[in-house]
């Protein structure tokens, strides 16, 4: 089981009040579409996504980014079972979404960014640290159903 | 050969306009030992690295910080023949430094988030989209040399 000391947790639930869930959300995903732009592949069904002005106008992006962010939020709830918690949304993403494991890490990476555009400072080498390493619980739980 | 559009390169020129190497540097390798603390094996000469707070005030990783920024540099001065430029770091890093070449992602990531830090909203997309893709360049660049 992953251990979470005192300061993590503290940290971990001071990031996440501070965030706006429906605004980071579609910002991270925008990205990930941007940056990585194989994962359009994924959402061939949300229309426009020719360029980054309108990946980052697209409402469907937008909805979408705004259901990733509040699944994230069972983790932080969840901090000691965040394997358990992210069953059922693995079998998801493996089985009926078809979603290559490597791109919840770039998802991750782009949120990371987001953050830290958003914090400046505050976001500081030890925050990025405890943050990072929620993420990566989390992708290794959204790995954890693939075969 | 990369290609590089004018966008992207006015994009990358103007991240680097922003950087006070010094700072950035400094900042960058520190975030790269606390969040990913295996990478301090390469540094056993640098003193205390004990806890984040020693790393960030080491003045060997301060001065280590410059070095790799001004390295960085030279990739900004040459776009359009990054491979040759770093033969020599390559053979470097390979043969007498003996990283692993994981590691040269690692502090990419590291670096994007302290860009992202302070340029705030100003490190849209498609500068990300950019300055990534240049990193990516100067990544596989130091690779070459690796047997």
């Amino acid at each position: 089981m992953v251990e979470w000391s005192d300061s993590e947790r503290n940290t971990i639930a001071n990031v996440w009040g501070t965030i706006n869930v429906d605004e980071i959300g579609p910002q991270a995903l925008a990205r990930l579409l941007i940056v990585y732009p194989w994962t359009q592949r994924y959402f061939g069904a949300f229309g426009n996504l020719s360029s980054a002005a309108a990946i980052q106008g697209n409402p469907k992006v937008a909805q979408h980014g705004k259901t990733v962010l509040n699944a994230l939020e069972k983790a932080v709830k969840n901090m000691d079972d965040i394997k358990g918690t992210y069953s059922q949304l693995s079998q998801l993403h493996c089985e009926k979404l078809n979603v290559d494991p490597d791109n919840f890490r770039l998802l991750a990476d782009c949120l990371t960014i987001v953050i830290a555009t958003k914090f400046g400072a505050a976001f500081n080498p030890a925050v990025q640290a405890t943050w990072q390493k929620l993420l990566s619980v989390v992708v290794s739980a959204l790995t954890s159903r693939y075969f | 050969m990369v290609q590089w559009t004018a966008e992207e390169r006015a994009a990358i020129q103007g991240v680097f306009a922003t950087l006070d190497y010094e700072s950035v540097g400094r900042e960058s390798l520190a975030r790269c030992l606390v969040v990913y603390p295996w990478t301090q094996r390469y540094f056993g000469g640098f003193g205390n690295l004990y806890n984040a707070e020693a790393i960030m005030a080491n003045p060997n990783v301060a001065a280590h910080g410059t070095v790799v920024l001004r390295g960085l540099e030279k990739a900004l001065k040459n776009m359009d023949d990054i491979k040759n430029t770093y033969t020599t770091l390559s053979e470097l890093h390979s043969e007498k430094l003996q990283v692993d070449p994981g590691n040269f992602q690692l502090l990419a990531d590291c670096l994007t988030v302290v860009v992202a830090k302070h340029m705030r909203t100003e490190f849209t997309p498609d500068i990300q989209a950019a300055w990534q893709k240049f990193l990516s360049v100067v990544i596989s660049a130091l690779r070459r040399q690796y047997h």
